[in-house]
């Protein structure tokens, strides 16, 4: 026979283990915690940086001249650019330098529309692939020819992938 | 004892009603309770990324209490109140972004025009909470580091921004040039009078457009050194010396006048007054006004402003009068035509850009 | 048979009541962390120094005088973009006698950016 009483018990019942699925989707929920390497704030201080030190490269000493960028990748000047790229990006307003570390590389267009990249320049520390690394680019317009382009003049992306040693 | 037969009564759903509307109240508030609690990193690197964007790519904007008035068209490193001053922003222009203004960061870091931190906060910072900060900027190869803000604690948030700053431009005019345009070819003049033209259209719109590189009469510094004065002066009876010039007031005056575009004739101009000390007589560190004595050199230094009150379309002509006896032969134009100071002028520095990095750390 | 215990409520209530509370905090500075990340995932995403790079890799272009070597660079300029930083970039110029006029549009799906550029 079935009993009339206690269907409270089984509500409760059922409340109960909605309260502790519940439970238990916040707290797995909310204790996946960010650490500040997650919130990818250091790879946007890192991409601005990459980004300033590039425009700075890419800024003529005064209002008819080539800029130093442009002038490095024309004469293929890889020690020029690592140089001037590292003291650059790693400038700071105190004593310490920043210990950023690079790897350029110089794409454009061939002439049957393939795309070339090759490495242009970089820093002492190779880049393994384990570097948790960003990547910013510059446009150039280069007054030279490429190796399988013709004619002298050429649109190219100076590309930077940059990290902190 | 309390009786577990009964089912739902309206008394529960009455109550429940009621504990679920309080319980919903109070949790919309609980944000508010919690505004005033902040752990480490949450937007600190948000508002330091900000602020350096504001500053490096943003020429800044004047009041709006400028804007009704006289005082709305100049920019706000020029405005003498600081109400005038709606946001602080040290680019050269919208269109140059990591150039900056020299004047612009030697205002801004002004601690005596400004009050850290509420002026800083209200113009560059911005935001309800009370942020601290340190703001700093360093010249590349040069030890002094230019900062507003308190010490910078353990934890904070960061940007760095790197930048080039643009100087003012200057002249020197030396006995080469003096002697290149016969300025001191003198016989039949019966005073002697030296004049410099800063042509206005041809500075800002011509040969140089971009506002990185351009002279800008109104906001940029300019200074014009004259020197080999005594080198380069003869008197009939007696041979130049090396001691300097006799003394009596020898630059008795410096008259300023321009010309507007399509106009034949030229409006005398007074700088505003605070710029009234303008001469370097021989090579001294603090300005004068003329009339001064000079030796061999004299220099001219017009700060950020001087000609902010002329249009841009006119020339500007700066009238050296010198108190020499008329029959010295000395530096004088008025037989030939006034020094043009111009992007391809003899002796002439344009304005050049140096490299800087600027820091900004918020907590 | 199974009764309710309705002792000692008291204790059963202020642990209620304190779970509650650390819950609650647990998930407010679970979201503080997430404000610096859409923060910084903001600016990451957002293409501002490609569109301010290629716009002026474009005005640039634009004062080439040979016109076989300008229209050969805006294509590259073209190819470029679309490979390297997977925008779409067109533009097109036309002058009148004083000044030229670069449409200039920008598209990588997330951020689009159109300007009609005009040459003083």
């Amino acid at each position: 026979m079935v009993n009339e009483n206690g269907q409270l018990y089984t509500i409760e019942g059922v409340a109960a283990g909605l309260i502790l699925l519940l439970t238990a989707y916040f707290v797995v929920n909310s204790t996946s915690i960010y650490t500040p390497g997650d919130t990818h704030i250091s790879d946007m201080q890192l991409e601005v940086i990459g980004a300033d030190a590039l425009t700075m490269m890419d800024t003529a000493p005064n209002a008819t001249g080539k800029s130093p960028l442009t002038q490095i990748i024309e004469s293929g000047n890889a020690d020029g650019f690592t140089s001037m790229f590292l003291s650059t990006a790693n400038a700071t307003t105190g004593e310490r330098q920043d210990t950023i570390q690079f790897q350029a590389n110089l794409t454009y267009v061939r002439s049957d529309d393939s795309i070339n990249s090759t490495l242009f320049a970089r820093s002492a520390r190779p880049f393994t692939g384990t570097e948790h690394a960003v990547h910013v680019s510059r446009w150039v317009i280069l007054e030279k020819n490429l190796p399988g382009t013709t004619g002298d003049r050429h649109a190219a992306l100076v590309e930077v992938l940059l990290w902190r040693d | 004892m309390a009786s577990d037969t009964g089912t739902l009564s309206i008394d529960f759903l009455a109550g429940f009603t009621i504990f679920m509307l309080a319980f919903i109240w109070v949790a919309t508030m609980i944000p508010g309770l919690f505004l005033g609690i902040r752990a480490n990193t949450i937007d600190y690197d948000a508002v330091a990324y900000r602020t350096g964007v504001i500053l490096v790519e943003d020429p800044g904007a004047a009041g709006t209490v400028a804007f009704g008035g006289p005082q709305g068209k100049f920019p706000w490193e020029l405005q003498s109140e600081k109400v005038d001053v709606a946001r602080f922003g040290l680019a050269v222009s919208r269109e140059t972004p990591n150039i900056l203004d020299r004047n612009k960061i030697d205002r801004f870091f002004c601690t005596t025009a400004f009050t850290y931190p509420d002026d800083y906060h209200a113009k560059a910072i911005f935001g309800d909470y009370p942020y601290r900060f340190n703001i700093s900027l360093k010249y590349e190869g040069q030890e002094q580091v230019q900062s507003v803000g308190e010490p910078i604690p353990d934890n904070y948030g960061y940007i760095r921004r790197d930048v080039k700053v643009k100087q003012g431009s200057n002249a020197t005019i030396d006995k080469a040039v003096i002697k290149e345009f016969k300025y001191n070819n003198t016989d039949t003049a019966s005073r002697h009078d030296f004049s410099i033209v800063l042509n206005n259209t041809r500075l800002l719109y011509e040969e140089v457009r971009d506002p990185a590189y351009r002279i800008s009469t109104p906001t940029d510094r300019i200074m014009i050194n004259i020197t080999d004065l005594d080198e380069t002066r003869s008197n009939k009876n007696v041979p130049a010396k090396s001691t300097g010039l006799p003394s009596g007031y020898n630059l008795s005056a410096v008259t300023f006048s321009y010309l507007p575009l399509g106009q034949a004739s030229r409006i005398p101009f007074t700088p505003p007054a605070k710029y009234a000390a303008f001469v370097y007589e021989d090579g001294n560190a603090t300005p004068v006004s003329p009339p001064v004595d000079v030796r061999n050199n004299v220099t001219l230094v017009f700060e950020p402003g001087f000609f902010k009150n002329i249009n841009t379309n006119s020339q500007i002509y700066i009238n050296l009068t010198f108190g020499l006896r008329s029959e010295d032969t000395f530096l004088n134009n008025t037989l030939t035509s006034p020094y043009d100071y111009n992007y391809t002028a003899t002796h002439l520095t344009s304005p050049s850009l140096h490299d800087g990095v600027l820091e900004v750390a918020v907590w | 048979m199974a009764r309710l215990n309705d002792d000692a409520q008291w204790i059963v209530l202020m642990g209620f009541i304190v779970s509650f509370s650390l819950f609650f905090l647990a998930i407010l500075i679970n979201q503080s962390t997430v404000v610096g990340q859409t923060t910084a995932e903001a600016v990451s995403e957002f293409p501002k120094n490609d569109i301010r790079g290629v716009r002026e890799v474009i005005i640039a272009s634009e004062s080439i005088t040979d016109t076989t070597e300008k229209e050969r660079v805006q294509r590259e300029i073209k190819i470029l973009s679309l490979s390297r930083q997977n925008a779409a970039v067109d533009f097109s110029a036309k002058s009148s006698t004083t000044h030229t006029y670069i449409d200039i549009h920008y598209n990588n799906g997330v951020a689009a950016y159109n300007e009609t550029y005009t040459t003083s």
